[in-house]
């Protein structure tokens, strides 16, 4: 059974995967942009104290370029100092540990600012010591926009991940859930219902179609299904009443009739069944259908010259084919047993075997009545018996038999009105 | 005769059983493959009927048991599986013939009366008589009085199915398998149709065939 609201969820899972990953992904493309922004500005901060300080450091008197104080304006500060030290010029008053960059804070130049970040390179020159410095407070100031614009970023694709995705698998959920129910329902009994479908003609709308071919095809099997039971009930119950007034009347020789009458439609439909079931799968011997042929209308000739008729055989040739000579003999003995039943005394009927590239061709064709043209497709089915022929002998179910066999050996069987009578064509796939 | 009966439905045994002994047999009745294949494989028997679904040892293995032991009692199988392939299977495991169920009793007495005046094949002879009919066998020839009668070869095989089988009762299914090979029933009346054929052809040697009504034809010295 079906439950909403199940703890686990494949479409919440597969959101949550998905959300995970996409900030993931997000984050480490933050990462990695940030990166590189910040290599890029610390490089040009870099490049421009290294260009100041070879533009300085050649200079002689250098002392009367550098001011002694920041202007507020000036990009650099600067320190020249002697060789032991001592601050000669500019507003750095120390001077750095080491040779090369370094940084240090600064609060004393600008009071009112805040403490400031300098990046500074100091290089040996003939008098002493020359320190360029620069803020960094460009660097600091993309810094944290950065972060900020990453950070608010990645919190919008978590949220839209999160959310998104429950939305996409609650969305997905309910219609998977319309279809669970309508198919719970079905299975309750109302095989009439059909799934859903709307006019988005999406992959739901497309597994509801398959679905509802499928219920569909079940409904008819089932009606099919019914009707035979309905059916054998029915042609069943004739012989067996017949057969208790005849026992109750003590005749026995004809209860036995009436007895094998019954056991041949139960002995039919049991072969019919057998036959629909285990066909297919059998590898099947190869056999010659010319032969089987004549085998059949040898056995019927005389029968069909008795009774006023006559049988025709055309061969085309040897038509090889795997098959199981018994049943094909079977088929081939209702076919003109049908015919025998349905046509009139001076009636003709032809047997022919043709092999074309396709196949052999087994035709079967009278010139009897033939059938109303809308039953030509009917005639295969089961316990089926134009109304006309309701009271004749014969159970309906010679023709169901033909159909059988013809199925198991993957053959089509068509029949045909040729006005006058009836063409039944049997193709036999080709030896493969 | 003696013959051994396996089967395992009590109704059916009963019924082969009394049948059988009405018609002047012994018979053996056993219910399971394994007492059944003991009493084979010790006792003496004309024929075995052996059920194909048995319980502890079912018939096929029975057969196989027998057939290894070189036992040549001629054995029919009863079975409830009538497709073909599975008739071949019991036949091909060593039985002799092979009735489906539901059948007659005049089917199965003429079957087992069959299996127990089987000729070797050796025996078997070129040249056939029976009252004022004689059949060769190789020539293909039918004479009645010295007369040759032309014969379809159908209606010869019928001829020649019955004269080899003379004095016993062939059943319209036996007679549909052994000269038209049909494993099925047709609802037509083949056989009476070619046996009225066969008799206006045999002219004066036409009472030879014999009609044993619900039962089948028999080839015997018209009285």
């Amino acid at each position: 059974m079906w439950q909403k609201n199940q703890p686990e969820s494949a479409g919440t899972r597969l959101a949550n995967t998905y959300a995970l990953l996409f900030c993931g992904a997000g984050l480490l493309l933050a990462t990695i942009a940030f990166g590189l922004a910040r290599q890029v500005v610390s490089h040009r901060i870099d490049q421009s104290i290294t260009d100041e300080m070879d533009a300085l450091a050649g200079n002689d008197g250098l002392a009367s370029f550098i001011p002694p104080h920041i202007s507020g304006r000036t990009v650099f500060r600067y320190g020249l100092f002697d060789e032991n030290g001592l601050q000669t010029a500019g507003d750095i008053s120390a001077l750095p540990t080491s040779e090369g960059w370094s940084q240090f804070l600064s609060k004393e130049s600008v009071p009112e600012e805040t403490a400031d970040h300098f990046r500074s390179l100091s290089k040996r020159i003939k008098t002493g010591w020359l320190v360029v410095a620069t803020d960094t407070d460009d660097l600091e100031n993309i810094t944290s926009a950065l972060l900020l614009a990453y950070g608010a970023t990645l919190l919008l694709t978590a949220l839209l991940a999160v959310f998104g995705g429950k939305w996409l698998a609650r969305v997905f959920a309910s219609r998977l859930d319309l279809l669970a129910a309508t198919a719970d329902d079905i299975a309750q009994g109302h095989i009439q219902k059909r799934m859903p479908v709307s006019a988005k003609a999406d992959e739901f709308d497309r597994l509801s179609l398959a679905l509802n071919h499928m219920l569909d095809r079940n409904a008819q099997l089932l009606e099919q299904q019914r009707q035979i039971t309905n059916d054998m009930a029915h042609d069943l119950r004739i012989p067996l009443t017949r057969l208790q007034q005849k026992l109750e009347a003590g005749q026995l020789a004809e209860a036995r009739r009436d007895t094998s009458a019954m056991m041949e439609i139960v002995a039919s439909l049991l072969r019919i069944t057998e036959l629909e079931n285990d066909g297919s799968t059998r590898v099947l011997p190869v056999i010659n259908l010319k032969n089987v042929v004549i085998q059949v209308a040898e056995a019927y000739r005389t029968i069909f010259e008795e009774g006023e008729r006559t049988l025709i055989v055309h061969m085309g040739g040897s038509a090889a084919l795997r098959g199981d000579a018994q049943l094909l003999a079977q088929l081939l003995s209702n076919l003109l047993e049908n015919i025998l039943h349905h046509t009139p005394a001076g009636s003709t009927a032809w047997l022919s075997v043709e092999v074309s590239e396709a196949g052999s061709v087994l035709n079967v064709a009278d010139d009897g009545p033939g059938v109303p043209d809308q039953e030509t497709e009917n005639i295969f089915t089961r316990f089926r018996r134009l109304q006309s022929n309701r009271a004749t002998k014969g159970h309906g179910l010679g023709l169901s038999l033909v159909k059988a066999i013809a199925t198991y050996h993957h053959a089509s069987c068509i029949a045909r009105n040729l006005k006058p009578g009836l063409q039944i064509t049997l193709r036999f796939p080709k030896l493969g | 005769m003696k013959l051994l009966l396996i089967e395992d439905d009590p109704e059916i045994a009963a019924y082969l059983e009394k049948g059988l002994r009405q018609a002047g047999h012994v018979v053996d009745l056993i219910a399971s493959g394994r007492d059944g294949l003991f009493l084979a494989t010790t006792g003496t028997y004309d024929v075995m009927v052996i059920d194909r679904m048995l319980p502890e040892l079912d018939g096929l293995s029975v057969l196989r048991t027998l057939c290894a032991s070189s036992i040549a009692t001629p054995v029919l199988m009863l079975t409830a599986l009538g497709r073909v392939e599975q008739r071949v299977e019991g036949l091909e495991t060593g039985a002799d013939d092979y009735l489906v169920k539901p059948f007659a009793f005049s089917e199965f007495l003429a079957r087992v009366t069959a299996l127990s005046r089987r000729p070797a094949l050796s025996q078997e002879p070129t040249s056939l008589t029976c009252g004022g009919l004689t059949l060769d066998r190789l020539k293909r020839k039918v004479l009645v009085d010295g007369q040759d009668v032309e014969l379809q070869p159908r209606e010869f095989a019928l001829v020649e199915t019955l004269l080899l089988h003379q004095g016993q009762v062939l059943t319209r299914t036996m007679l549909l398998e052994k000269v038209w090979n049909f494993h099925f029933d047709p609802k037509t009346n083949i056989v009476e149709t070619h046996i009225s054929r066969v008799r206006t052809k045999l002219g004066r040697a036409k009472d030879v065939i014999s009609t044993r009504r619900g039962e089948g034809y028999v080839a015997e010295e018209p009285a």
